[in-house]
C-alpha cells in the first residue's frame, strides 16, 4: 500500500526516499520553485486574496498556496502538493462568484481525492519510460515550470480519467455547495467553459446530466448572493486585449461575456469579428463596437474600432469621424500618434 | 579540438555566423537592406537571421522579412506551426503590434506589452514601430523595439530585444542607427 502523500489541509507524511511518491513530490517541489518566482505571476495582493479567501470557504485552507497566473484562456490548476493555479482568463470567463467557486472546488476535488497521484503512477505502470521522457520535454520535470505555456504543460501532464472527472464533480459540487454557493452554478459554468478547457475537462452531455441531476438532489436552502467579480474590474481592458491578441476566433467567448451588458465586453465582442473578417463579420463588429458605446461604460476603445473596420473597409469619412472620437475620448492613448497618422492620410 | 566542436555545433544548430565590418551594407530578405554597425555579428539560426553585438539572448536584432498573408512571423521550436499567430494583409498597425506580442508570447517570453505604437520611416517606405517591455522565460527583465512596413500584402518585420539591464542600454542607440538606415527596393 503506497503512502498516501497528499491530504488536503493536514500535515502531509514524508514519503519514503525511494517511493513513487517521493519522485513525484520533488518534481512538483521544483515546480511550485519556478511558479513562486514567475514573472508571470499578478503580485496584486487585493486579486490573490479574493482567489484565496474563496478557496477558504471551501476547505480548510491552511496548507493551500494560490497562484494567479497573468494569461488568457480557462485555466486551473491544483498540483498535488496543494498548490493552485489560477489563470486571468479564468477570472475573466467568471459571470459571479459563486462560478468560480464550483470550478475551484472541481479543482480542489481532484486534489483531496489525488488524483494526480492517481495520473502519474498510470504513467509509471502503464507508459514508462516513453510516457516520463514525453512529460520531461514537455517542460515538465526539467527545465523551468515559469511560463503560462509550461505551467499548462505540467497541468495536462496530470490530466484525469473521466471517472475522476465524475468523482471530482459530485465533491466539488457538494464542497461549495457546503460554502453556500448555488448549485445551479455548477452546470452553468461548464456549459460556458470553452473549448480549450473541455479538451482536459471532456464534459458531454452525459456528464452534464449526472451533473445536473445531483444538483437537483441538493437539499433546499438559500444560496449566498454572487455579484460578478468586483476586484477584477481595473483588469478587464488588459485581459480583453489579451484574449484578443490569441489569434483564435474569440467570438464565442465574447458573445458569452458580451451578455453582461458591460461596455468593455461588447467592445471585445466587436473586435472578435473585426480580427476574424468572415463574410458578414465586419456589419457585426460595427453593430458591436456601437452597443459598446451605447454602454454606461462606454470605452473609448469602440471608437478605436470602428475606426480601423472603416479604414480597412476604405470607408474614409466614417474613420475619420469614429478616430477624431476616439483622440477626444482617450487624449493620452499610446497609439495616439498612430492615429493622427491614419487621419492624416485618410 | 575547440574549433572542431564549435564547428560540430555549428552544424548540429544548423548555425553559421560571420562577423560584420562597420557600415557594411546588409541584405535582409524582401529587398531590404540595412548598415551595420561596429561590433556586429550576422547569425543564421534555424532560418532566420539575427544581428547580435553580444551573442542571440543577450541581444538580438531580428529580421522577419517577406511574411505573406497566412504566415507566422517566425517558427519556434516546440510549438506547431498551426499553433503560431499569423499574419494576414489585412491587418492594420495595430493588429500587427497585437501580433508581435502573441508570437513573442509563443517564443516563450511573458508578460509582453507594446507600446507607444507610432508611424516611422522604414527606409524610402512608411512604417510603424514600437517598443517592447518583456520578460524571458527565467524571469529576466528585457526590452525590445520593433519597426515594420507592410507593403502589398507583404509584411517586413524587425525586432529587437535585450536584457533590461545593461544591454538594452548598451546596444540601443546602435539600432536605431541600425534602422535610420533600412533601405527597400
Amino acid at each position: 500500500m503506497l503512502t498516501l502523500l497528499l491530504m488536503a489541509g493536514a500535515a502531509r507524511a514524508q514519503p519514503q526516499a525511494d517511493s513513487d511518491e517521493a519522485g513525484l513530490a520533488m518534481q512538483v517541489a521544483k515546480a511550485e520553485d519556478d511558479i513562486r518566482n514567475s514573472a508571470a505571476l499578478v503580485r496584486d495582493p487585493a486579486l490573490n486574496d479574493y482567489v484565496k479567501s474563496i478557496v477558504c470557504r471551501l476547505t480548510l485552507c491552511a496548507a493551500l498556496r494560490v497562484y494567479v497566473v497573468e494569461a488568457p484562456g480557462l485555466n486551473v490548476l491544483a498540483l498535488p502538493n496543494g498548490a493552485l493555479l489560477v489563470w486571468t482568463g479564468t477570472l475573466l470567463r467568471m459571470d459571479n462568484e459563486a462560478e468560480l467557486a464550483h470550478l475551484l472546488a472541481h479543482e480542489l476535488a481532484h486534489y483531496q481525492h489525488k488524483h494526480s497521484l492517481d495520473q502519474y503512477h498510470r504513467m509509471l505502470d502503464t507508459s514508462g519510460v516513453v510516457a516520463l521522457l514525453g512529460v520531461a520535454a514537455s517542460g515538465v520535470g526539467i527545465g523551468f515550470v515559469s511560463t503560462p505555456a509550461s505551467m499548462a504543460a505540467l497541468g495536462a501532464s496530470y490530466s484525469h480519467s473521466q471517472s475522476q472527472e465524475r468523482e471530482a464533480d459530485k465533491t466539488g459540487l457538494e464542497m461549495a455547495a457546503a460554502a453556500g454557493y448555488d448549485p445551479a452554478a455548477a452546470p452553468a459554468l461548464w456549459r460556458a467553459a470553452d473549448a480549450d478547457f473541455l479538451k482536459r475537462h471532456p464534459s458531454g452531455e452525459e456528464r452534464l446530466a449526472a451533473l445536473q441531476e445531483l444538483v437537483q438532489q441538493m437539499p433546499a436552502r438559500t444560496w449566498n448572493s454572487s455579484a460578478a467579480l468586483p476586484v477584477t474590474a481595473p483588469y478587464l481592458e488588459r485581459w480583453i486585449g489579451e484574449e484578443l491578441r490569441r489569434d483564435t476566433d474569440t467570438v464565442a467567448l465574447f458573445t458569452h461575456l458580451a451578455v453582461s451588458g458591460r461596455g468593455l465586453c461588447r467592445y471585445g465582442l466587436g473586435e472578435a469579428y473585426r480580427k476574424r473578417g468572415l463574410a458578414g463579420d465586419a456589419a457585426l463588429a460595427a453593430s458591436w463596437f456601437r452597443a459598446a458605446l451605447a454602454a454606461p461604460d462606454a470605452p473609448p476603445l469602440a471608437w478605436r474600432g470602428l475606426g480601423l473596420l472603416a479604414m480597412q473597409n476604405g470607408d474614409k469619412p466614417a474613420a475619420r469621424a469614429a478616430f477624431a472620437q476616439y483622440r477626444v475620448m482617450a487624449p493620452d492613448a499610446d497609439d495616439r500618434a498612430m492615429i493622427d497618422y491614419y487621419l492624416a492620410q485618410l | 579540438m575547440k574549433r572542431a566542436a564549435l564547428l560540430l555545433c555549428l552544424g548540429l544548430m544548423a548555425c553559421a555566423m560571420h562577423s560584420m565590418e562597420a557600415g557594411e551594407d546588409g541584405t535582409v530578405g524582401n529587398g531590404v537592406s540595412a548598415r551595420a554597425e561596429p561590433g556586429f555579428a550576422q547569425i543564421h539560426l534555424a532560418g532566420m537571421r539575427y544581428w547580435t553585438q553580444h551573442g542571440t539572448g543577450l541581444d538580438e536584432l531580428a529580421f522577419y522579412t517577406g511574411i505573406k498573408d497566412g504566415q507566422p512571423l517566425f517558427r519556434t521550436p516546440g510549438v506547431r506551426i498551426g499553433e503560431m499567430p499569423v499574419y494576414r494583409a489585412r491587418m492594420t498597425p495595430n493588429d500587427i503590434q497585437d501580433l508581435v506580442v502573441a508570437s513573442l508570447g509563443k517564443k516563450k517570453m511573458q508578460n509582453v506589452r507594446a507600446g507607444p505604437l507610432r508611424p516611422c520611416p522604414f527606409g524610402s517606405a512608411q512604417g510603424f514601430c514600437f517598443d517592447l517591455t518583456l520578460a524571458n522565460d527565467e524571469g529576466l527583465e528585457m526590452r525590445g523595439r520593433a519597426i515594420a512596413s507592410a507593403r502589398g500584402g507583404v509584411l517586413d518585420l524587425l525586432v529587437f530585444t535585450a536584457p533590461a539591464q545593461f544591454y538594452f542600454t548598451q546596444v540601443s542607440p546602435a539600432v536605431d542607427r541600425i534602422f535610420a538606415s533600412i533601405q527597400v527596393k
